[in-house]
């Protein structure tokens, strides 16, 4: 990815950081109860599915280019 | 060794304490201070006391006692023992009426709350290694069970060694000179905490809890402070 593409998608992920993102963010201790109310997990038996596994993945974008924690380890 | 003593018994603990205090309020600005949702994140049914509906899901989670029994009893009883240990810990600073309407001595809970806790975390980390929770889990959870236990278990040790083995060099007495001097900024190790062959237990456990209040604030342990603020978020 090229980087013009790159920031112009920093810049996407930013304006969606508001208040309501960051508290689920912050808050989400991946304890894994959400798995039970996923029915798509349910079906597939897929991780990739579960709410918290996905919300992983923002909340690693969101450490590594949100703040200063992932400048020091990912 | 006791130059070590020292560094973690006073400078690493205001270091720490700053971080702590510092680090939180930064963070709870930043969340803060962001735009609100433009729109409504409430969820199905509702309710009509919302905010007494946000503080029961705050702090009896009715949706991991409704699909999770088991998790919600170690849950339970874990965030109530740190309410516990919380008033256990005033109590070795200063004697308040309140908290003896059950009698007891300090350190409350006669030297069961240190095992319910731990009994607790390791139930929290052997489940990180049960898939779906396994696959969930990132290092840092483990770190900070880990570190936790180990806050829980050289505390425990402390209380049962004045408990079990009658141990009365390092007594509540110090530990209450110790707190008040640091409290009030005019730090005093007294010679039991100095001296006594006991001490380094309240050392390491001082340590690893040192630790853990520097990494508050950039962890998940940020939920004690905004898991009332999601809860009234999600209730609207």
């Amino acid at each position: 990815m090229d980087q013009e593409t790159r920031g112009e998608l920093l810049k996407l992920f930013q304006t969606k950081l508001n208040q309501a993102m960051q508290l689920y963010l912050e808050t989400c201790t991946r304890c894994g109860v959400c798995t039970e109310a996923c029915h798509v997990y349910a079906s597939t038996g897929q991780v990739k599915h579960i709410a918290a596994y996905r919300s992983e993945i923002i909340r690693r974008l969101h450490k590594k280019y949100f703040k200063d924690r992932g400048k020091l380890w990912p | 060794m006791q130059t070590l003593y020292f560094l973690i018994l006073v400078p690493m603990v205001y270091f720490a304490a700053a971080v702590f205090i510092i680090g939180t309020g930064i963070r709870l600005w930043q969340i803060f201070k962001a735009p609100a949702h433009p729109t409504t994140l409430q969820i199905y049914p509702q309710k009509k006391g919302k905010f007494l509906a946000a503080v029961s899901d705050t702090f009896l989670f009715p949706t991991v006692r409704r699909h999770k029994p088991v998790l919600w009893v170690f849950l339970i009883g874990f965030h109530m023992g740190l309410i516990l240990l919380f008033i256990g810990h005033l109590e070795l600073m200063w004697d308040i009426g309140i908290f003896q309407i059950i009698p007891h001595e300090p350190f409350l809970g006669s030297g069961f709350l240190g095992p319910i806790l731990s009994i607790c975390l390791l139930y929290f980390l052997f489940r990180r290694f049960i898939s779906p929770v396994k696959e969930l889990s990132v290092p840092e959870d483990y770190y900070l069970l880990i570190l936790l236990f180990l806050i829980f278990v050289f505390g425990s040790e402390m209380d049962w060694a004045r408990r079990i083995y009658f141990y009365e060099e390092l007594t509540v007495g110090d530990y209450r000179d110790y707190m008040i001097s640091l409290l009030i900024l005019k730090p005093d190790l007294p010679e039991g905490i100095l001296f006594s062959g006991h001490s380094f237990m309240l050392v390491v456990h001082v340590f690893f809890a040192n630790i853990f209040l520097i990494f508050f604030p950039f962890s998940q342990s940020l939920h004690s402070f905004l898991a009332l603020p999601i809860n009234r978020l999600r209730r609207g």
